[in-house]
């Protein structure tokens, strides 16, 4: 990396040197210009007024230090909703990691894989209005599901009397919360997989197995030490994507869904609704605040990657 | 390509005599065809439901319909096949094309926007060194990887100041500015080799010049996967819309589908199918630079 910066700081220097050169550096910037500035008004500028309103009282605008935090921290809904998205993380991560890793694992053996990735793919093109229809069908009380599985269930074991679950109203829903969450990304994280993977020195795997290591140790020794690093990554992104995943959710369930899957991003959504700013901006600081760790965690990491 | 078929011919014949191997290929692609059948399955739903009339869907829907008891079913092909419900939605739904212009308006507006102001920021980050580039490139990734959620309170502050809010310019553009799209841009840019640049720098090309003669086309591969996220995403907007837009008339079309009542089943699924032809044939187009895009995101250069 640093080597490849070398024949721009010769540049920049003589650039320093000569006056058409710095001109034409002045004009380079100007490629940046627009599109930072445009990022500075909408996306940095008001995100600091928002830090700025947590510590100040909504309308008189006197710094308050931080009691608006105290609140949220207090509040009941707060905690109902950092339980849940709790939850919602520590199942959905290591469930997406799992199963795309396996698929990954298992399309690796397989040459034509071309169609098959498509169709792992698909969900991302699906828009959400589109799959909310077909998902509350297929959820209802009477729908699709519950008749499967009433039909499996009378003709293995002979029960007849199967009382439909109405999975959005019940401990289920994030069960189908998680589902919907797999469904649409499982794809994503099998390309990933398969990059991470394809850095993996095929030969090495090749020797090892001519040398009589069987399947497992090949894959503790060989596979799962090459991978470690797409582990991190791979989790990171399943984390920032299970924050992605809340406009299924919210269009399968609403504003006030079952309260399994009352979730931060609603607690927000409601609250703007109600205008509650103060209690917004101070949800607003702490979230990013989280969120900032794990981007900081997955760049710091990227960066590792490639000096290596 | 030719260096895997070179393994797998060696593997051929080092395996020779070994059933282990081969026999595991079949389960692979017996798993790997059921997890693609399961994931596609529910979008069978969608054009059959279509074209299902509502006799049909009534029949067939009623324990969901009605909360009676016994469950819905479905039939995998139509018994009564019909154009109904896109002969209803084309000739008589003047809301359904009043929305649905305003989607190809928007991801236009946005996916424009993002060429002209995202791509020469994303040359800026790939080709210059400049003071504050690593901080600032820091930022953009963070901003890009934030939900929207996070942003709801500080982009309505800032589109009340500017008098946006309530207009398309309120979900244009915040969009337009959107880190992502310049992020991958920067990635595939980043493949040029930079002594390719500073030959032409050498040889008294211009910035302009180098941009559009040297980046431009070397970097489509980045360009066309922003292109194809971008344009998945624009078509799928829904919390942005829902957040910063007041009047029905300016929605797109994504916030059309979830007013319709489940009764309306066939009208619903026949609308699913036109928002979805677009998507499917951006996705069709575009696999293999959303293929690369993902990948920009998760991997190190």
């Amino acid at each position: 990396m640093k080597c490849r910066n070398n024949p721009n700081g010769i540049h920049r220097n003589r650039g320093k040197r000569h006056g058409r050169n710095s001109i034409a550096e002045n004009r380079r910037l100007l490629f940046l210009l627009p599109g930072l500035t445009g990022v500075m008004i909408f996306y940095l500028l008001p995100f600091l007024e928002v830090v700025r309103r947590s510590f100040v009282k909504a309308g008189n605008n006197s710094f308050v230090g931080l009691d608006n935090y105290k609140a949220v921290l207090h509040n009941a809904a707060f905690r109902l909703a950092v339980r849940n998205t709790a939850l919602y993380i520590v199942l959905g991560v290591p469930l997406l990691m799992g199963i795309s890793l396996v698929l990954a694992l298992l399309l690796r053996r397989i040459t034509a894989r071309r169609k098959l990735l498509s169709a792992l793919l698909l969900p991302m093109a699906v828009p959400a209005a589109v799959m909310v229809l077909v998902l509350q069908l297929l959820v209802d009380k009477h729908g699709l599901l519950n008749g499967v599985i009433s039909e499996l269930l009378s003709r293995t074991a002979g029960m007849s009397a199967f009382y439909g679950i109405d999975y959005l109203n019940s401990d289920g829903a994030l069960a189908v919360v998680l589902c919907s969450f797999l469904w649409k990304n499982t794809g994503y994280m099998v390309i990933l997989w398969l990059a991470g993977l394809s850095a993996l020195p095929r030969d090495v795997e090749e020797a090892a197995e001519v040398d009589g290591a069987n399947r497992w140790q090949r894959w503790q020794y060989i596979t799962m030490p090459e991978l470690s690093g797409s582990f991190f990554t791979i989790g990171m992104l399943s984390v920032l994507h299970i924050f992605k995943s809340y406009r299924e959710v919210w269009m399968v369930a609403g504003s006030y869904p079952q309260e399994n899957i009352y979730f931060l991003q609603h607690l927000l959504q409601n609250w703007y609704l109600k205008l509650e700013f103060d209690q917004m901006a101070v949800l607003t600081v702490l979230l990013s605040g989280i969120l900032l760790i794990v981007c900081l965690f997955l760049q710091k990491h990227l960066e590792q990657g490639k000096e290596a | 390509m030719i260096h895997t078929m070179e393994i797998s011919e060696i593997k051929q014949k080092l395996n020779i005599g070994k059933r282990k191997k081969q026999k595991s290929s079949p389960l692979a692609v017996g798993l790997c065809f059921m997890a693609a059948f399961l994931i596609c399955l529910p979008l069978w739903m969608i054009p059959t439901g279509a074209l299902m009339d509502d006799m049909e869907l009534h029949q067939i829907l009623t324990p969901v319909l009605n909360g009676s008891d016994g469950y819905a079913v479905w039939h995998p092909v139509p018994f009564y096949p019909t154009v109904e419900h896109f002969y209803r939605l084309l000739i008589g739904s003047p809301a359904f094309y009043k929305l649905f212009w305003n989607s190809v308006g928007m991801t236009a507006a946005i996916l424009a926007g993002q060429i002209v102001i995202g791509l020469p920021s994303a040359w800026a980050f790939a080709a210059f060194r400049f003071r504050g580039r690593e901080v600032l490139f820091g930022l953009y990734v963070v901003l890009m990887l934030l939900p929207f959620q996070v942003m709801l309170l500080p982009q309505y502050l800032i589109l009340q100041k500017l008098d946006l809010y309530a207009t398309p310019g309120a979900v244009i553009l915040p969009a337009v500015f959107s880190t992502f799209p310049v992020f991958i841009m920067y990635r595939g840019f980043t493949q040029i080799e930079q002594e390719i640049l500073e030959a032409a720098r050498l040889d008294g090309a211009g910035e302009m010049q180098i941009f559009l003669r040297i980046g431009l086309p070397l970097g489509q591969t980045g360009i066309r996967a922003a292109m194809v996220l971008s344009f998945l995403e624009c078509w799928n907007l829904v919390e942005q819309p829902m957040a910063f837009l007041e009047e029905q008339k300016d929605w797109p079309l994504s916030l059309y589908l979830p007013q319709l009542d489940i009764s309306q089943a066939g009208f619903a699924f026949a609308v699913s199918v036109i928002v979805l032809v677009p998507a499917l044939f951006v996705f069709a187009l575009g696999q293999d630079a959303l293929e690369e895009g993902i990948t920009y995101v998760g991997t190190k250069k």
